[in-house]
C-alpha cells in the first residue's frame, strides 16, 4: 500500500498510526538483521508520536498526508536528542540539540520517525558498505549493494520497513540507490529543499529528497519539505506548488528528449531494452520523443568531481590527520581533494557557470530528458569493476556516470523503476527537468511508472 | 597532457606538509592524473568574463542573502 493510500485509510479511521507504527517496527525487527538498512531504531519515541498522531486525528486535527505515517531519515539529518553519525566513526557519539529543517517540517506534518537509515561513510561513496556500521544489503539480492550513499534509505523503503525515507544526493546518492533497489528517488532542484541541519559533503552540490515506493508519494513528501528556509543560504524563495501528479496524468504533446550521445552509449543490454520500452510507453501516452545531442557530459562529470573533491576535503580538513578513523575508499578521496590547488576549484566553478548555460539550451527543444539512472544494475558487495558492453569499468565511476552532472547543474531529477534485468534486479529510469520543474517530471514519471513498486520476499 | 609536465604528487604532498603515506599516494596517483587529463584542457578554454558559480553576496546584518530577490 502506498503512503497516500495508507493516509486515506488513516483519515477514515480504518487503521491507526499506532498499528502502522507497530507493523513498521515489527518489519524492521524481522528484516533489518539481513539488510542492515536501519542504523538506529527509535521505537519508543515512534510509539509515543503515533499515539499523539492518533489522538489528534480523533480530535479532528489532520496535519496532512504524512500524519501518522512511519518514516525514516538518512543518518545525516540532525535529530534532536538522537545520535547522528553521518556513517562516520568521527561522529559516532554526536547527538544534535536540534532537528534538521526537513525533520522539523516532516514532524510538523505529523510523520512518525521510526529510525535513521544506514549510509555510505560520510555520504562519500555509492556502495553503503560502511566500515564502521556494516554493509547495507540490497533487499532484492542480499549479496549485492543497495547503492549509495543513501543505501539504507533505498533498502528500508524497498524492504517495506517504511513507505518513505529521506536521502541526500551530492553525486547521485538518492537516484543510485533508487535505481539499484527498485524504488522512486527524487532529487529536487538545488535550493528547493533546505539543507539546514544536515551533515554536508559538498556545499554547492548537496541536495535533500525522498525515496518512496510510488511517484505520487514522492510528490506528497515534496509538498511537505519544499519551501524557503532562511537558515539555508541556498534556499529558494520561488513559490512551491502541488507536486502530487494525477493518477493518470496527461503528457500528450510533452517533448521528451532522447539523448543521441553519451547517456545511451555504454549501458548494459538489459538497461538498453528497458530504456527503449520507457520511450515507447511515453510515446503511447502521446508524448513526442525528440532526439537531442547533449553537451559533453564527461567534461561536466570531471568538473563535478573536482568540485566535490575540493569541497569535501576542505570541510573535513580538521579530521584528516586521524587517518584510522576513515575507511580506505573515503580516505583516498579526501587525500585527492587536498592535493588540488585552489585555482582548480575556482576554475571548475567558472566552468560550471558556462556548462549551466550550455545545458539550458536544451530546454527550448524539450520539456524533460530521459536517461538511464545507472548503466548497470546492483553490483555484488565487494565488486570493484563491472563489465559494460564488453568493457571493464570501475563500479563507482560507472554508477555515478549518468547522474553526477545533474548535481553540477542543480537540476531536478527523479529515478523510477522501469523494468528488471535477466537476474530480476531493478533498472532505473532518470527523468531530468529544468530548474524547479519538479511537478512536470513527477507528472511524466507517474505516466510511465504509475504503479506502486513491489516489495521483495525476505 | 602530452605538452604538460606530469605532476609529482609526492613532492606536492611534502611541499604542503601533508602526512599522506607514499603507499596511499601510489593508490590515488592514477585517479588524480586522469582528473588532470580531463580538467586541464577545459580550464585552458576559460575566458576572463567566465565568473565562478559561487558568488559572494554582500548583506547588511540581519538581512538574509537573496532577501531582495524576486520570487518569480
Amino acid at each position: 500500500m502506498t503512503l497516500l493510500e495508507t493516509a486515506a485509510r488513516l483519515r477514515r479511521r480504518e487503521i491507526s498510526s499506532a498499528e502502522l507504527t507497530a507493523a513498521s517496527l515489527d518489519r524492521i525487527e524481522r528484516v533489518n538483521p539481513s539488510t542492515n538498512a536501519m542504523q538506529t531504531v527509535m521505537a519508543e519515541a515512534a510509539r509515543e508520536a503515533a499515539i499523539q498522531a492518533d489522538d489528534e486525528l480523533a480530535g479532528g486535527k489532520a496535519r496532512g498526508p504524512l500524519h501518522g505515517i512511519p518514516i525514516a531519515v538518512k543518518d545525516l539529518f540532525y535529530t534532536k536528542g538522537v545520535r547522528t553519525t553521518g556513517g562516520s566513526s568521527l561522529f559516532e557519539n554526536y547527538v544534535p540539540d536540534h532537528d534538521a529543517t526537513v525533520v522539523e517540517w516532516l514532524r510538523a506534518g505529523g510523520a512518525v520517525l521510526v529510525g535513521k537509515t544506514g549510509m555510505h561513510e560520510l555520504a562519500y561513496g555509492i556502495t553503503s558498505s560502511n566500515p564502521h556500521f556494516g554493509a547495507v544489503r540490497n533487499p532484492w539480492d542480499r549479496d549485492r549493494i543497495p547503492g549509495g550513499s543513501s543505501g539504507g534509505s533505498g533498502a528500508a523503503v524497498a524492504a517495506g520497513m517504511v513507505a518513505m525515507a529521506m536521502g541526500s544526493d551530492t553525486g547521485g546518492s538518492i537516484r543510485i540507490p533508487a535505481s539499484f533497489c527498485g524504488v522512486v528517488g527524487l532529487k529536487p532542484t538545488y535550493g528547493r529543499v533546505s539543507r539546514h541541519g544536515t551533515m554536508p559533503l559538498g556545499y554547492s552540490l548537496d541536495h535533500m529528497g525522498p525515496l518512496t515506493r510510488s511517484v505520487r508519494d514522492a510528490g506528497a513528501v515534496l509538498n511537505v519539505i519544499a519551501g524557503y528556509d532562511c537558515r539555508d543560504e541556498a534556499s529558494s524563495r520561488r513559490p512551491v506548488e502541488n507536486y502530487v501528479p494525477d493518477m493518470e496524468p496527461a503528457i500528450r504533446g510533452l517533448r521528451i528528449g532522447m539523448p543521441e550521445n553519451f547517456y545511451l552509449d555504454r549501458i548494459d543490454a538489459d538497461v538498453d531494452t528497458a530504456m527503449r520500452a520507457a520511450f515507447h510507453t511515453a510515446e503511447t501516452h502521446g508524448a513526442e520523443i525528440v532526439p537531442v545531442r547533449v553537451p559533453d557530459i564527461a567534461a561536466f562529470n570531471t568538473v563535478a568531481r573536482l568540485i566535490l573533491l575540493a569541497e569535501a576535503s576542505a570541510l573535513l580538513e580538521p579530521y584528516l590527520e586521524q587517518r584510522d578513523r576513515f575507511g580506505a575508499d573515503v580516505m583516498a578521496l579526501l587525500d585527492q581533494g587536498r592535493l588540488l590547488p585552489a585555482t582548480d576549484y575556482i576554475n571548475a566553478q567558472r566552468l560550471r557557470s558556462g556548462m549551466q548555460r550550455e545545458f539550458a539550451g536544451l530546454w527550448s527543444r524539450i520539456d524533460c530528458l530521459f536517461t538511464p539512472t545507472t548503466p548497470i544494475t546492483a553490483p555484488l558487495i565487494g565488486e570493484t569493476a563491472a563489465t559494460i558492453a564488453g568493457e571493464s569499468e570501475d563500479v563507482r565511476l560507472a554508477s555515478t556516470r549518468l547522474v553526477r552532472a545533474i548535481n553540477l547543474l542543480g537540476l531536478p531529477a527523479v529515478s523510477v523503476p522501469c523494468g528488471v534485468d535477466r537476474r530480476g534486479l531493478p533498472i532505473g529510469l532518470q527523468i531530468v527537468g529544468q530548474p524547479f520543474a519538479e511537478a512536470l517530471i513527477l507528472r511524466v514519471a507517474q505516466a510511465v511508472a504509475p504503479v506502486e513498486v513491489p516489495v521483495p520476499r525476505l | 597532457m602530452s605538452n604538460e609536465l606530469k605532476k609529482d604528487w609526492k613532492k606536492i604532498t611534502r611541499a604542503n606538509g601533508f602526512s599522506i603515506p607514499d603507499s596511499a599516494l601510489d593508490r590515488i596517483a592514477q585517479s588524480l592524473d586522469s582528473l588532470e587529463t580531463g580538467f586541464r584542457p577545459l580550464a585552458r578554454g576559460l575566458r576572463q568574463e567566465n565568473e565562478p558559480a559561487t558568488v559572494f553576496r554582500c548583506t547588511v546584518p540581519g538581512e538574509t542573502p537573496g532577501e531582495w530577490e524576486d520570487a518569480g
